[in-house]
């Protein structure tokens, strides 16, 4: 499958694959998932979250899960988002191209010590 | 539940039918996909934001409406673009009746120009607004592939406005005595620039109404494979 067409993510695209990619979630799941992986950065709303699922839906991203983790526990109007085999290679193109921008700046001794050292 | 929770139970209550409202000015085929798992997340979020964190109302609601007034935007930018409007037949029956109040008026302008300008000036100008707000509309719900110009098409379209306008000034012609001469009145005025742009717009608005009456499909047009496939989605 051919994801050129969508790299490079945006943000909001960019952390809710990140917040998927562990396992399946349910929409408020995700956003205190982005809101905690972003360090506050990435200000995610009800509105821009159900945005964001409709047209990573729409690309074919992500999917809604049939079977609910636990039926039992959970209210029926939830609905949970998985990855899907595209939204996968999605995200890890995108990984790889941040991987190549910051193994270029260090090529060029332009990362910062200190943003090294905190990422370890 | 004891009486310390009752106040909160309110405010939660109250604040998920607010936030309701707010999901209500959503595009319909958007609210038919999400709106209760919206809801849901909504009345997560606040019970973590305000019950549990402290966070003050208004920062809350700062946030949120500043949130929802982007997506809201966007959601009907994206609607317009994927053409997943449909216009409700209500809808339809308001922008009939706003194009025959207007040529009511128009021929008012020209028999009784005087009580046709103070009708205009009281009711013209928000219809007008309407039956363009109408139109608007209702060109949103011709599919991409209706819209597409063809030549064929381009013939037909204008052929169907010149003739229907030709036609209704013939049918005037006939069957409209000519006003008599007054101080207000000096000569026949009928066609002058005004009763022609008051005349022609709604029948403008008809002929596009018909087009796009003629050219609604089934198929929508959303993005292949898209969330809004094969869902009937209609506008607020």
């Amino acid at each position: 499958m051919d994801t050129k067409p969508l790299a490079p993510l945006t943000p909001a695209v960019f952390y809710i694959l990140l917040a998927l990619a562990s396992r399946e979630k349910h929409g408020y799941q995700i956003m205190k998932q982005v809101k905690q992986d972003s360090h506050d950065q990435v200000k995610m709303g009800t509105g821009t979250l159900y945005g964001s699922l409709k047209r990573m839906l729409a690309d074919g991203l992500i999917e809604e899960v049939g079977d609910r983790p636990d039926p039992a526990l959970d209210d029926e109007r939830r609905r949970y988002y998985r990855l899907t085999a595209l939204g996968r290679q999605a995200f890890e193109a995108e990984l790889a191209r941040y991987v190549q921008v910051v193994s270029l700046a260090a090529q060029r001794r332009l990362v910062p010590r200190l943003t090294l050292e905190a990422g370890r | 539940m004891n009486q310390h929770d009752q106040p909160v139970d309110r405010r939660r209550v109250r604040a998920a039918q607010r936030y309701a409202l707010l999901v209500r000015l959503y595009p319909r085929a958007h609210r038919q996909l999400f709106e209760q798992p919206m809801l849901h997340a909504f009345a997560d979020h606040y019970r973590d934001a305000i019950e549990r964190a402290g966070e003050s109302e208004y920062r809350f609601w700062r946030g949120v409406l500043a949130d929802e007034s982007r997506s809201i935007a966007r959601e009907y930018l994206a609607a317009l673009h994927e053409r997943t409007v449909v216009m409700h037949p209500s809808r339809r029956i308001a922008l009939a009746l706003g194009v025959v109040l207007l040529l009511v008026d128009g021929l008012l302008l020209v028999q009784h120009p005087r009580t046709g300008m103070q009708l205009a000036m009281v009711f013209a100008i928000p219809v007008y607004i309407a039956v363009f707000f109408l139109l608007a509309r209702l060109v949103q719900t011709v599919p991409r592939d209706a819209a597409r110009p063809t030549w064929r098409r381009l013939a037909v379209v204008l052929g169907g406005i010149v003739s229907l306008y030709v036609l209704a000034i013939l049918v005037m012609t006939a069957v409209v005595p000519l006003p008599a001469p007054s101080a207000h009145l000096p000569g026949d005025v009928r066609y002058g620039l005004d009763q022609v742009w008051l005349l022609s717009l709604p029948l403008l608005a008809g002929v596009v109404g018909i087009i796009g009456g003629a050219t609604r499909g089934g198929d929508q047009g959303g993005r292949p494979g898209g969330a809004s496939r094969g869902v009937r989605c209609w506008a607020w």
